[in-house]
């Protein structure tokens, strides 16, 4: 983990991108704040944590289109992690889900990035 | 031969026949590979459903956004009553769409959003991402702000439709593409090509009705939110019916073959 990312500043990611996968515009105050963070830790943070917990909502019929609760983004991302580092099988299970969604995520993925680098 | 009694246990010595050849009771591999095909078709013709049904929940909220907009600038309503109505109109097309969504999809979406939000929530979740306190503790000008954004939130833009879309589409192209070098190989392999073709199809719609049979029962068997009973009970279903309609097949072999020389059209 990137020592420049505050615990603050990740929490902040995770709300902020989560949006992204729900098709939300995101605001310029916001791409300004992830500017000021190593874009490799964004994007570590980006595939590994937020898109494990998002990434369902490319593949349902009824998406979510408003943007996800910051409250349920945070716990779901926590518990995922929790369940983590619990168990070998919980570590083979969320690399096998990990591995999935990166690639369904990718071009929500360029979107962001394009966004963050405009 | 000669027989020698040892310990109250009979123990025959002399020459026996080795090397023998047994033929398995059925083609195992062949088997395994038809129920593939059928699972492989259940899976992309759900996909290829759900794709197109997404779509449409998609234009469907985004109708209600614009009507809710119209009658609130007409002054027909108030921004209050506009995202009310908004609320509940998107909650009954969840609803509705999720009736016709593939039991396996149903089953995640149900799991990760059990039942659409309240106007309450709604009019939290604004009002937190705007100015980081409840809709309740608002001057009457931020909950004004708040209103519009509910009205208008999702008849924004489609991006994540768009996005999503293309997941599903690559996901059953690469079912159909997997489904159809199956049959392909085995009717190319096959020496009576017409009879495999005509049995490849049956497989493959006797698997897509126990599949769909299966789906009908998801519910009953599984409950809301169970993706993993879900896919299951759909594999099952699309199992068992390629089975019965494989086992169909091979028993009437020879009438079919009769059937087909009437070429009756």
């Amino acid at each position: 983990m990137g020592d420049s990312i505050t615990g603050e500043d990740r929490e902040f990611i995770w709300t902020f991108l989560a949006d992204a996968f729900a098709g939300v515009e995101l605001s310029s105050e916001g791409l300004d704040r992830l500017r000021r963070l190593p874009i490799s830790e964004i994007q570590r943070i980006f595939f590994d944590e937020i898109s494990p917990v998002c990434a369902f909502n490319l593949s349902i019929t009824t998406p979510e289109m408003e943007g996800f609760d910051p409250q349920w983004v945070k716990s779901e991302i926590s518990r995922m992690l929790a369940e983590r580092s619990a168990s070998f099988v919980g570590r083979i299970s969320y690399e096998a889900k990990a591995i999935v969604c990166k690639c369904i995520s990718l071009s929500v993925w360029r979107t962001v990035r394009a966004s963050i680098e405009a | 031969m000669p027989e020698t009694q040892a310990n109250s246990t009979i123990v025959i010595n002399g020459p026996f026949l080795t090397k023998q050849e047994h033929s398995l009771p059925s083609n195992l591999l062949r088997d395994a590979r038809d129920l593939l095909e059928a699972a492989g078709a259940k899976f992309s013709v759900d996909a290829i459903s759900d794709e197109r049904i997404r779509g449409r929940y998609a234009a469907g909220i985004q109708r209600v956004s614009q009507l809710a907009q119209f009658e609130v600038d007409s002054g027909n309503m108030t921004a209050y009553e506009g995202a009310k109505y908004c609320n509940e109109l998107r909650n009954q097309i969840l609803v509705e769409t999720r009736k016709v969504t593939s039991s396996w999809n149903r089953a995640r979406a149900e799991k990760k959003k059990p039942v659409g939000p309240t106007i309450e929530e709604s009019l939290d979740k604004y009002s937190y991402r705007f100015f980081k306190k409840t809709y309740s503790s608002l001057s009457a000008v931020e909950k004004e702000k708040v209103n519009y954004a509910v009205i208008a939130s999702a008849g924004r833009n489609d991006v994540s439709v768009t996005a999503g879309t293309k997941v599903m589409k690559n996901a059953a192209r690469g079912t159909i593409l997997l489904t159809a070098g199956l049959a392909a190989y085995a009717i190319l392999e096959s020496d009576d090509k017409v009879t495999e073709t005509a049995r490849q199809g049956t497989v493959i719609q006797g698997g897509m009705l126990g599949g769909y049979f299966a789906g009908l029962g998801t519910s009953f068997l599984c409950g809301p939110g169970a993706p993993l009973c879900a896919l299951a009970v759909a594999i099952i279903g699309t199992t068992a019916g390629a089975m019965v309609t494989e086992y169909g097949f091979d028993a009437y072999e020879v009438e079919i073959k009769e059937l087909q020389k009437w070429g009756i059209q």
